[in-house]
């Protein structure tokens, strides 16, 4: 029998510091709960909203793995391996801390405020060599099923990272039901309403709200409103 | 007040010098630093630490080495893994180990990396 782990929106971590707004789904600066620490190798889930012109200056990391997802405008990102990019609402990066690197995270939007998830995972292997990827989703393949958009492989249409875990993302009609199937034997699911409202296992979840699914091969995602979106993000249980 | 005396490892330079700095930061917290994996035993047999992290670069033979000797000189050492000072896990994972909790169904003084 499944395993499961809800936490309510309203539950999460919550540092206002003027320029920055951050939830924080599992313990993180000032935040901490020992009941969350993390999700299996899951271990940062920060949904931050960042002024106009404002951001992260010059910061290190190492031996993590880090995901950015805009959610509305856009976030410039620049780090000690030379990468100068823009991370655009529609796109998702991934960096390979490995080593050690250090970067800087800004909203480019001077009137605009930047929406972002910023999600870190345990990687599989230590001081692997730092990398950085980037790649534009494409909107459509997620309208009614859920569109991989991470994995441990290179593929197109995709970011990779090094642990075995898979994100996908979905935004639905409403009553609309998808099955997902999990895809490494040991791993769990962690479920983030990103709009709307779902049932997952049966589970009724509303906007921003966190559900974690382990022991279990299939989990049954239904959207209960429309244009309903989740973020999937399957990984290892065992860290 | 005594303050808790923190031993950071980290083979990268840059990254070494802003733990040791956000540590520093901290008034009840002080950190000696060193990216020698020599130098950390030298620094663990004269000085009497609370707590020991291991950053990057620091390959598995030198950190197993160095969990042996230090839990053969102090069993009672707790001995973590950090992800980088500017992280924003920092004053986590120090606060975590310090007060000895078993966070969620982790234990964050274990090895993540440990199969």
């Amino acid at each position: 029998m499944a395993n499961t782990v809800l936490h309510k929106a309203a539950t999460r971590g919550h540092a206002n510091h003027g320029w920055l707004d951050s939830y924080h789904s599992f313990s993180f600066a000032n935040y901490y709960n020992p009941e969350r620490i993390h999700f299996g190798a899951l271990r940062v889930l920060n949904d931050d909203t960042v002024s106009a012109a404002k951001g992260f200056g010059k910061h290190p990391h190492d031996n993590m793995e880090i995901i950015s997802i805009p959610l509305q405008g856009d976030l410039q990102h620049e780090d000690s391996m030379g990468n100068v990019a823009v991370i655009k609402n529609g796109d998702i990066q991934a960096m390979s801390a490995g080593t050690g690197i250090f970067h800087s995270e800004f909203n480019k939007n001077k009137n605009e405020q930047v929406k972002f998830l910023q999600i870190w995972i345990f990687p599989n292997k230590k001081n692997v060599e730092p990398r950085y990827s980037q790649v534009t989703l494409n909107v459509d393949d997620r309208h009614n099923k859920l569109q991989e958009i991470l994995s441990p492989n290179e593929k197109d249409g995709e970011v990779w990272i090094h642990q075995d875990a898979w994100f996908s993302l979905g935004k639905f009609d409403k009553d609309l039901s998808v099955e997902y199937d999990v895809k490494k034997k040991g791993n769990g699911v962690y479920a983030f309403v990103l709009n709307g409202d779902f049932s997952i296992d049966g589970q009724q979840l509303n906007n921003r709200d966190g559900f974690g699914i382990w022991d279990t091969d299939k989990i049954s995602i239904k959207a209960n409103s429309q244009d309903a979106e989740v973020l999937l993000m399957e990984v290892p249980m065992n860290v | 007040m005594k303050k808790i005396q923190i031993l950071v490892i980290c083979n990268h330079e840059e990254i070494l010098q802003t733990i040791i700095r956000l540590i520093n930061n901290n008034e009840k917290w002080n950190a000696t630093g060193t990216a020698d994996v020599e130098k950390a035993i030298e620094l663990f047999h004269q000085h009497k630490f609370d707590l020991v992290l291991l950053g990057s670069g620091i390959n598995d033979r030198d950190e197993n080495k160095l969990r042996r000797i230090f839990t053969h000189q102090d069993p009672e050492i707790k001995i973590i893994q950090h992800f980088g000072g500017g992280s924003g896990l920092l004053s986590n994972e120090i606060e975590a180990a310090l007060s000895d909790n078993e966070g969620g169904n982790f234990n964050v003084i274990d090895d993540p990396f440990k199969k």
